[in-house]
């Protein structure tokens, strides 16, 4: 009598693991995966606050905010804040830093300068040490 | 009595390929769909490079408006004029239970694209009610981000 599964199954069940075909599935995968992966540059954020222009200019406050003009003077985008005109945003963090913070500050951008002109103003802003950053858009 | 052959052929277990092969299935299945979500909301585009501020992340912004050099809108890489970008905000207000402050909008801009545009999207936002967005940049190497606040 024999009890025994039949030697048919018994291979069946000893088989080793096909590793060359596992092997290569996973080597497909990663070359899959390094193909399609895009390098992106890791990316930060600004988060001021936004105010209309008639707004801003139409309310009376106690602490008056400091107010940071982004636009062309004599044809070249500039920072005007008061009578200063400064064509660098490290320029214009050193001014911001001698000044009174507690007003915050307003960014009023130009339509006609580029968009890194008015990002670089609220970034000398934030490095001043001001926490109220407002932008008021200006043209429209 | 033989015991030692037969525990030797039982601890030879044959691996079930079956589940090795779903379980590779759903990791590509994942790695697709998240590749193509990111794929859609970041346009590719020039940011300024600042180093930003530190403050809280939200991971799934509401909204991401993509704007590029020209002045073109993209929202989940589809080219779309002002009007239909203001009725998508509209839209996500509602989403929030209709709390314009609470819609968390991030503006990625290219670094040469002219003010204007930002100006239009910003006035038109205000109009709505968002009184808060924020701007995408670049992180320098080797840069630090300074404290944030509103």
């Amino acid at each position: 009598m024999k009890l025994s599964p039949p030697t048919t199954n018994r291979n069946r069940r000893m088989r080793p693991l096909q590793l060359v075909s596992m092997v290569d599935m996973i080597f497909l995968l990663l070359i899959y995966f390094l193909a399609s992966t895009s390098y992106a540059p890791p990316e930060s954020h600004l988060a001021p606050a936004l105010m209309a222009q008639q707004i801003a200019g139409g309310r009376a406050a106690d602490l008056q905010p400091q107010v940071v003009e982004v636009a062309p003077v004599a044809g070249e985008p500039a920072f005007r804040i008061g009578e200063h005109v400064l064509r660098s945003s490290d320029a214009l963090r050193e001014v911001l830093e001698s000044l009174p913070k507690d007003g915050g500050v307003f960014i009023k951008g130009s339509g006609n300068v580029a968009t890194q002109w008015a990002i670089e103003a609220i970034q000398a802003a934030r490095d001043a040490g001001f926490v109220k950053v407002t932008y008021v858009p200006m043209e429209l | 009595m033989r015991f030692t052959a037969e525990s030797t052929r039982q601890r030879l277990i044959e691996p079930d390929l079956t589940s090795m092969v779903d379980v590779v299935f759903l990791l590509i299945i994942f790695f697709v769909t998240t590749s193509s979500f990111v794929r859609m909301t970041r346009a590719d585009l020039q940011l300024t490079e600042v180093p930003g501020e530190e403050g809280p992340e939200s991971t799934t912004p509401g909204l991401v408006i993509n704007i590029e050099s020209d002045g073109n809108f993209i929202v989940d890489g589809e080219d779309i004029d002002f009007d239909r970008m203001m009725n998508m905000i509209a839209v996500e207000i509602e989403k929030v239970g209709g709390e314009a402050q609470s819609l968390d909008v991030v503006v990625r801009a290219d670094r040469s694209a002219p003010l204007l545009h930002i100006n239009h999207l910003a006035q038109g936002m205000i109009d709505q009610g968002v009184r808060s967005w924020r701007l995408a940049t670049r992180v320098p190497p080797g840069a630090v981000r300074t404290g944030g606040g509103r």
